[in-house]
């Protein structure tokens, strides 16, 4: 072992010891974890995006035709009324989220009412694959097929 | 949707149960004891017949390596004991006198190994080998 | 040079328990410097770690046989490239490059997550670092690989000529970085244990690790497969050899991992199944790694008995304890959000893919270990041979293979009967006229046509969801068929990534079933300018040849290969002697082609240049290849990362949310 492999050897022990020590002395400030109100925002919001998942994967199943019309008008009105529930609570427990959720709610509220009105009677089919319609549906969802443009 | 857990509950028992009478299907058929060559020994009459796997090493009795019929016909041994291998195959080659060798096969009447699996294992220690063996 | 890379282990090991117990203690006392200190302790075990490395590797390089571990792997006649492999090539150097992986992952992983999870990466740290000491304590305490001899040979042994070969220089590299990369989303399982929060972000954080761990795992284990095929001359590629088995558990358990996640993340489903799989293909690779260098069992990957097991054990059932005693105190908070709405739904599925891939793991375990059960059990060992694998792993595999094709065409939650009988159609027909075809061409292999229906099954389910899918895409924003094609996919990653893989699966398959059940295999004995035939092949023994190169001496045997009449290619079996090592090596001739491999080798040779040549046919084997290499590229698919959307205000909280935009779908 000659003199430069000690040299060495002892620069290595100093970095590591002051690397690693440094912070001890620093003494950061204590951040402290999560408050509950926290927790709770986060929790919903994890859950407000499973919700959204589920919506997206129903409406892509859907539209490759793993589900017909009626499970799928179903259980989207299920997921729907779920997320606005969710919105509602977000509401409650944190209102900076409120802005943002308004906006989402206001959306998801006009397509609920969208998606029950068109369970009436008055539905169209396509002409193509004879899939029902909702209203004002630019592209047959199942087909492809152009509508008529309103 | 207790119809549903009923259902699924179902499902996951027929995959259990078929995987479980595979398994227990399988073992009976394929497994043979594993034995040293002083064991194999010992209990030479009842083996005769049996599917065996024995592990010992190559004696220094002569070595026949018929090439042109894949046929080799050596010893192996453990301390005192040996027994006579019969092997129809490509010649290992890791294989000498004194290599460690574990031969799978089924003992005749005349007392000969015919082995129709042979692996072989280098005699030193310090390097490892990958040997073809089969 | 040696000593500072020795030291520096030491200084790694003293570091390594500095960051377990300070990261603990940070958390219990609630002090964020503490922690701080760890992350800084982690980042020093691996500029540590590195110089170790760096000095192992100069010393191979330099040929310093002064070092056992130099001498004993490495010559000065070895070309500097397998001088470099000699890294991993051997006993000792194996452990090092392992311990440098897994010291870059936990640095990797600690930088990553600086301002993220805080509340787990205390646990996280101390749970990587316990494995970094393992690997530490058996470098400095068991087999040191700085350890010095009295004196320093001329010349040192080399490596193993069976080991030079490109794919044996990445075969083990890819196995760790498996092995090694699972510890990382387990280090995360216990940290959200230990710390209780147990909601789906500690899932979310670990996805791209475990799909890079289980990437490399799957590919390790097919270059081993390609490398015992090429190399060990004896026409196959996989025996079923405990070292093997072993590789292929923590893999299995790791693909099944990687499927339920996903029904955790969607619905907060299997919540404890899911921690169960993370820790268990942990353990299985540790197990695994202990098979390997332990000695234990026989096998042709006959590492030397060492007195590495013991650690291995000892770490094994710490970490089990710890594992399932924290998992067991959860319990309660690991109950599901939801209910399974349908069992036709893709949820169950999962589910049921998860029991095969369990119950094949379950089998191979069983076969594995049955032979040291036995012995301990009734003191007689009771060996398991092949057969046993094949008879149970071939039904579980065939019926995994066609649940995959099967489970596309369901939709999540609840799939419509009527609907999913449709979509059934389709593929159903492609696959029962295709086989249908096979069969009047002369396919008659019962199982092989089952194989051969299910994969063209499941390839039409690919083909089905692919078509339907760009269709859908183009009906939501118009564009061309191509433009609709990537915008797919790349909205949909997982998904479709995830398709890709399986159409690799189903090649994989294609090669397996054409190579096992229509191989030829014949011994030709040959004079020179004799010929043969084999299958469709003539092969004409031309002359054999014998020469000295620097490392070792070679007999060369040229056979001309033809085929209906017409020239196809030349081959040259070998056998070498090495100098330095006294057993002679075969060196197998191989052509492929789409079709089939023609694969000889020389059994033996006479004085006379008499030649038996034992001469293999493998069908379809080079789609085993292409499948994996289909599997890799669907995988990167998967992980590659999308566009992090830039939304106003969307972090509120201390942790992260991950917040995706209403684009993909998985």
């Amino acid at each position: 072992m000659t003199a430069i492999d000690v040299a060495i050897i002892c620069l290595m022990a100093i970095c590591v010891v002051v690397g690693v020590g440094e912070p001890l002395v620093r003494r950061l400030s204590y951040r402290p974890h999560g408050r509950e109100c926290d927790n709770e925002t986060e929790r919903l919001l994890l859950q407000k995006e499973m919700l959204y998942g589920a919506i997206r994967d129903l409406d892509f199943d859907f539209q490759t035709g793993k589900v017909d019309q009626k499970d799928y008008t179903e259980l989207r009105q299920q997921l729907e009324r779920e997320a606005v529930q969710i919105l509602r609570q977000l509401d409650a427990v944190d209102p900076l989220v409120a802005f943002d959720n308004e906006l989402e709610q206001q959306v998801l509220a006009l397509r609920q009412r969208r998606t029950s009105t068109s369970c009436g009677s008055d539905r169209e089919s396509c002409s193509s694959c004879g899939t029902p319609l909702e209203e004002d549906e630019n592209f047959c969802p199942f087909c492809g097929q152009a509508l008529r443009l309103s | 949707m207790s119809k549903q857990h009923v259902k699924l509950s179902i499902g996951v028992m027929v995959i259990v149960t078929s995987v479980a009478y595979l398994i227990f299907s399988g073992a009976t058929g394929s497994t043979m004891y594993f034995l040293t060559v002083p064991e194999v020994q010992q209990k030479l009459t009842a083996l005769k017949g049996e599917p065996v796997r024995v592990t010992g090493k190559v004696t220094e009795d002569p070595i026949d390596w018929d090439m042109r019929n894949l046929s080799l016909a050596f010893v192996m041994g453990d301390g005192q004991s040996r027994i006579p291998v019969r092997y129809k195959g490509v010649k290992p080659d890791m294989f000498q006198t004194g290599a460690d060798v574990i031969v799978e096969g089924r003992i005749g009447h005349d007392g000969v190994l015919a082995a129709s699996v042979l692996m072989t294992m280098c005699p030193s220690k310090y390097q490892e080998e990958k040997s073809p063996g089969l | 040079m040696s000593d500072i890379g020795a030291a520096a282990l030491k200084f790694a090991f003293v570091a390594a328990i500095y960051a377990v117990v300070i990261a603990l203690l940070g958390v219990r006392l609630r002090r964020q410097e503490m922690i701080r200190s760890a992350e800084r302790a982690t980042y020093g075990v691996f500029g540590l770690v590195t110089i170790a490395m760096v000095a192992l590797l100069y010393a191979l390089l330099a040929h310093d046989f002064r070092l056992q571990y130099v001498a004993s792997v490495s010559s000065r006649a070895m070309p500097t490239f397998y001088v470099i492999a000699a890294l991993w090539g051997g006993q000792e150097g194996s452990m090092l490059p392992w311990l440098w992986l897994l010291a870059m992952y936990s640095a990797l992983v600690v930088v990553q997550n600086r301002h993220r999870n805080r509340e787990l990466m205390p646990y996280v740290i101390s749970t990587l670092m316990t494995t970094t000491l393992l690997f530490l304590a058996m470098l400095v305490i068991v087999e040191d690989p700085f350890r010095q001899l009295p004196h320093a040979p001329r010349d040192g042994q080399g490596l193993n000529p069976l080991l030079q070969n490109p794919l044996m220089v990445i075969h083990p590299p890819n196995l760790y970085l498996g092995f090694v990369g699972f510890a990382v989303p387990f280090a995360f399982a216990i940290g959200a244990l230990a710390s209780g929060r147990l909601d789906t972000q500690w899932i979310r954080s670990i996805r791209r690790w475990t799909l890079v761990a289980w990437l490399f795992l799957g590919v390790g284990i097919l270059l081993g497969g390609q490398w015992a095929y090429v190399e060990l001359g004896w026409g196959g590629y996989w025996a079923w050899d405990p070292v093997e088995n072993a590789s292929l558990m923590p893999w299995l358990t790791g693909t099944a991992f990687l499927h339920s996640v996903m029904v955790q993340e969607k619905k907060g489903m299997l919540k404890v199944w899911n921690m169960v799989l993370i820790i268990l293909t942990y353990a299985l690779s540790i197990f695994g790694t202990f098979l390997t260098r332990s000695g234990i069992i026989a096998s042709v990957h006959a590492f030397a008995q060492s007195s590495l097991g013991p650690y291995f054990l000892l770490y094994l059932a710490g970490i089990l304890i710890i594992a399932v005693t924290l998992l067991v105190k959860r319990l309660p908070q690991l109950r599901s959000d939801h209910r399974l709405e349908s069992v036709v739904s893709r949820e169950s599925s999962f589910l049921f893919n998860n029991l095969f891939f369990v119950g094949i793991m379950f089998a191979v375990l069983w076969g594995t270990m049955f032979p040291i059960l036995s012995e301990a059990v009734k003191g007689v060992k009771i060996s398991v041979a092949a057969p046993f694998f094949n008879q149970v792993n071939i039904p579980l595999g065939l019926g995994l293979l066609f649940l995959s094709g099967i489970c596309p065409l369901i939709a999540w939650r609840k799939a419509s009967v009527r609907n999913l009988r449709r979509n059934f159609l389709y593929p159903f027909t492609l696959s029962f006229v295709i086989t249908a075809a096979l069969y009047t061409l002369g396919i008659r292999h019962v199982v092989a046509l089952i194989s051969f229906a299910i994969c063209l099954f499941v390839f039409g389910t690919i083909v089905l969801e692919f078509y339907r899918g760009t269709r859908a895409r183009r009906a939501v924003s118009g564009g061309t068929i191509w433009q609709a094609f990537v915008s797919l996919i790349r909205r949909n990653r997982r998904r479709y990534g995830g398709y890709i893989v399986h159409f690799g699966v189903v090649l994989l398959f294609v090669g397996i079933t054409g190579s096992s059940a229509y191989q030829i295999e014949q011994n030709v004995v040959l004079r020179p300018g004799e010929s043969a035939r084999v299958g469709a092949f003539t092969l004409q023994y031309d002359d054999l040849t014998r020469m000295i190169e620097s490392t070792h001496e070679a007999f060369i045997a040229k056979l001309t290969v033809g085929r209906d009449g017409k020239y196809l290619t030349t081959l040259y079996p070998e056998k070498r002697l090495y100098f330095a090592q006294n057993q002679p090596t075969t060196e197998v001739a191989l052509r492929t082609s789409l079709f089939e491999d023609l694969y000889i080798i020389m059994a033996g040779f006479e004085p006379s240049k008499i030649v038996t040549f034992k001469v293999f046919v493998n069908p379809l084997v080079f789609w085993m290849w292409m499948g994996g290499l289909v599997m890799v590229m669907g995988t990167v698919i998967a992980i590659w990362p999308e566009r992090r959307p830039s939304g106003p205000g969307r972090q509120h909280t201390a942790g992260q949310v991950e917040m995706t935009a209403i684009q993909g779908t998985n």
